[in-house]
């Protein structure tokens, strides 16, 4: 993971050079990114989200903790980070997919969901329900995953997920109509349904 | 618009996340198959958001300041430290230069002296540095070729830990 890490710091330059033109203001390298108050205020906005992105895809929450501190770690040692807050967070989500496609390189899981069972968290209406978000989404390719997420969690755009997954835009509607397809079809075969107030029930 | 594509996808998939139906936005999912698929997936996915969201036990933000912070300061000393580690280099670039030339300047005389050394020694056992009377020579010989670029190969190695 590490030798990629290196590498993708290029990547994630370029992504903020490609950025500059939406009026992105940039510091030079010398000039923090921010200052600790600034940093915790940022991180308590993002990291709730950034955490459920990692640990639904990684189905690790271990795992999905070391990439999220080294998501922040990644953005604020970056030169050409952001300091606009919604690039901050999108690139902040760039940096997570590029690791969280290092670590599925390196392990070789790509095609293989991990099956750590989910540990039961105090605000779970039911701990056999909250196996259940997990399990259907782990069924899916972790790139099919991400994608998901970013689309319906994110409320990411076709473009800005082609973006942060080093894609065509193109490709994105296909390959979410597919993963939407595969999940859908997992769900009905559990039995999930929605209900009168939109939300999905076992 | 193409099969398994609806206008409305990014609505009701938006109104998923907000929580906010309209009753058109219902009732158009009542009647698209699409849409009903956007919202079962959406709906499944937020809801599974939910439940990460709600554990509180995120890694401390003040950590992984420190860590850039550490990793800050050990950029910037690397920065500073720079052009010492490349006079270092320059300096035993030099060094080895130096020895090379002299090596081969001096190299038909050294070529010479081990041919007489040799030659001497084979014939009647003789001294050579009686017979050529260079002490100096052999240590200086001794020196570059053997216990220079050992001297200099270990502190390279070890001023670098």
């Amino acid at each position: 993971m590490r030798s990629e890490a290196d590498s993708m710091s290029a990547a994630e330059i370029s992504f903020a050079s490609a950025e500059s033109g939406e009026g992105a203001e940039r510091k030079p390298a010398s000039v923090p990114l921010m200052d600790e108050g600034e940093f915790r205020a940022f991180y308590e906005q993002t990291a709730p989200q950034l955490r459920g992105y990692l640990r639904r895809v990684t189905g690790d929450a271990s795992l999905a903790d070391d990439l999220l501190q080294e998501s922040y770690l990644r953005m604020l040692r970056a030169p050409l980070a952001p300091t606009e807050e919604a690039h901050r967070k999108h690139y902040l989500f760039r940096v997570a997919t590029n690791l969280l496609r290092d670590h599925f390189r390196a392990s070789k899981h790509s095609f293989v969901p991990l099956t750590e069972e989910p540990q039961p968290t105090h605000a779970s209406r039911d701990f056999s329900l909250e196996r259940d978000l997990e399990k259907f989404l782990l069924e899916l390719k972790p790139r099919e995953r991400e994608l998901l997420w970013l689309a319906y969690v994110e409320g990411y755009r076709h473009e800005e997920i082609a973006k942060l997954m080093s894609c065509r835009t193109a490709s994105v509607r296909p390959m979410l109509f597919r993963a939407r397809g595969r999940l859908a079809e997992l769900l009905r075969e559990r039995g999930w349904k929605r209900d009168s107030q939109g939300e999905a029930t076992p | 618009m193409k099969q398994g594509q609806c206008a409305f996808e990014e609505k009701i998939a938006a109104a998923n996340r907000l929580g906010k139906w309209s009753d058109d936005l219902l009732a158009h999912v009542a009647d698209c198959r699409v849409c009903e698929e956007v919202a079962l997936v959406s709906s499944y996915l937020c809801e599974s958001s939910e439940v990460t969201r709600a554990d509180a036990s995120l890694p401390n933000p003040g950590l992984i300041w420190s860590k850039a912070q550490a990793a800050a300061k050990a950029a910037a000393m690397e920065r500073a430290l720079r052009p010492i580690l490349w006079a270092r280099r320059c300096a035993f670039g030099a060094c080895a230069a130096a020895i090379v030339v002299a090596i081969v300047l001096a190299w038909s005389r050294i070529g010479e002296f081990f041919a007489g050394f040799v030659a001497s020694w084979r014939s009647n056992g003789v001294s050579p540095s009686t017979g050529h009377g260079n002490v100096l020579l052999i240590l200086t010989t001794v020196f570059l070729l053997i216990l220079f670029p050992l001297i200099f190969g270990l502190y390279a190695s070890w001023s670098e830990d």
